[in-house]
């Protein structure tokens, strides 16, 4: 350890002027007020930052060096950046009649704003993700999920929107929202989520 | 011996077609911003697809928004070069990943779907460290090494 100090002291001594390169890492709470974390230089000399405007500085070769910043001093830094962000993606939810894939009532209505929202947005993709209940085999819910899906990227097809700008997967009976209860009929499983970003 | 030997070529596959992919599109931009991809240089628009190996090159005064399809938000300021090196989301036979590097520069960002199914497998290279995301907003900047 002694010599390797010695040496980074030493190259500060002989370049008094220069500046090393170096990283600054902050945690910012979300708009919500959710903190996440962010894990530093992963290894012997990491270091976890998990709290609101928690910030590290690394040089290299160095362990984290952790300094607390304020809202502002990040606002004043990263300012351009931030005013950059696109608009957070936003989730519809889509139903369907049991075993089918015809939208509910409600959900057609749910896609005029869809397609609305579409085409507010500069720029805009489309993910639309088809869901099935825990009814059914596997594979059969497989391709029922992605037919809901199709037919919701068709419909929106069909209301103008670009296909090349939609795109359809099937997730079947997997991650659906009653996965502790095999072989239900959920309805909030029978349903294709329409992500806008 | 095979098992594996099959294991890497379904592997190969996967990562040819992950890499025709698009990961992101481009939802903001300011002043001169420009995507390296290969031997050309686009100009960045709105509504213009990322892939993975694309490096993302702001002016002085430019800066860039993207939206990723796992939902992650990337942003950066003025004078930042940003590398996208890895995105896998999706495929359900593949472990999700969303890798960058910052190479100097500003640059904002907001985990999605990725860290969410895999904390800890979206990562920040820069000259100087590594970031393990394991949630949601962070921002870094990169100064860099001066003579």
């Amino acid at each position: 350890l002694l010599p390797a100090a010695a040496l980074a002291g030493c190259c500060l001594c002989q370049a008094p002027e220069s500046r090393r390169g170096e990283t600054l890492v902050v945690v910012v709470p979300t708009a919500s007020g959710h903190v996440g974390a962010v894990m530093v230089n992963p290894g012997p000399q990491q270091v976890l930052l998990d709290r609101a405007y928690a910030g590290a500085h690394v040089q290299a070769g160095s362990a984290p060096a952790r300094e607390t910043l304020s809202a502002g001093d990040v606002e004043a830094r990263f300012a351009d950046a931030r005013r950059a962000m696109p608009e957070p993606p936003v989730t519809y939810v889509m139903h369907f009649v049991l075993g089918t894939s015809e939208l509910t009532e409600d959900s057609r209505q749910t896609m005029e704003t869809v397609v609305a929202e579409v085409a507010r947005r500069p720029g805009a993709d489309v993910s639309v993700v088809g869901y099935t209940d825990a009814l059914g085999s596997t594979e059969h819910n497989d391709t029922l999920s992605l037919r809901r899906a199709q037919s919701v990227r068709d419909y929106m097809i069909a209301h103008g929107l670009r296909g090349d700008l939609i795109r359809a997967m099937g997730r079947g009976e997997r991650d659906s929202s009653g996965s502790d209860v095999d072989d239900a009929t959920n309805p909030g499983d029978r349903r294709v989520d329409v992500i806008v970003r | 011996m095979n098992g594996k030997l099959a294991a890497a070529v379904i592997l190969a596959l996967a990562a040819g077609a992950a890499a025709a992919a698009d990961a992101g599109r481009i939802k903001t931009v300011k002043g001169s911003v420009q995507v390296e991809r290969g031997k050309q240089a686009l100009p960045a628009t709105v509504g213009l697809p990322v892939q993975v190996s694309d490096r993302i090159v702001t002016g002085a005064d430019g800066s860039v928004g993207i939206a990723f399809a796992d939902d992650s938000l990337l942003s950066a300021g003025p004078n930042s070069t940003l590398e996208i090196d890895k995105f896998v989301y999706g495929d359900p036979r593949r472990k999700p990943a969303f890798e960058t590097t910052l190479r100097r520069g500003t640059l904002s960002a907001v985990s999605g779907k990725v860290v969410k199914q895999s904390p800890g497998a979206m990562r920040v290279r820069t000259p100087t460290t590594i970031l393990g995301v394991r949630g949601t907003e962070f921002v870094v900047e990169v100064t860099p090494e001066t003579p």
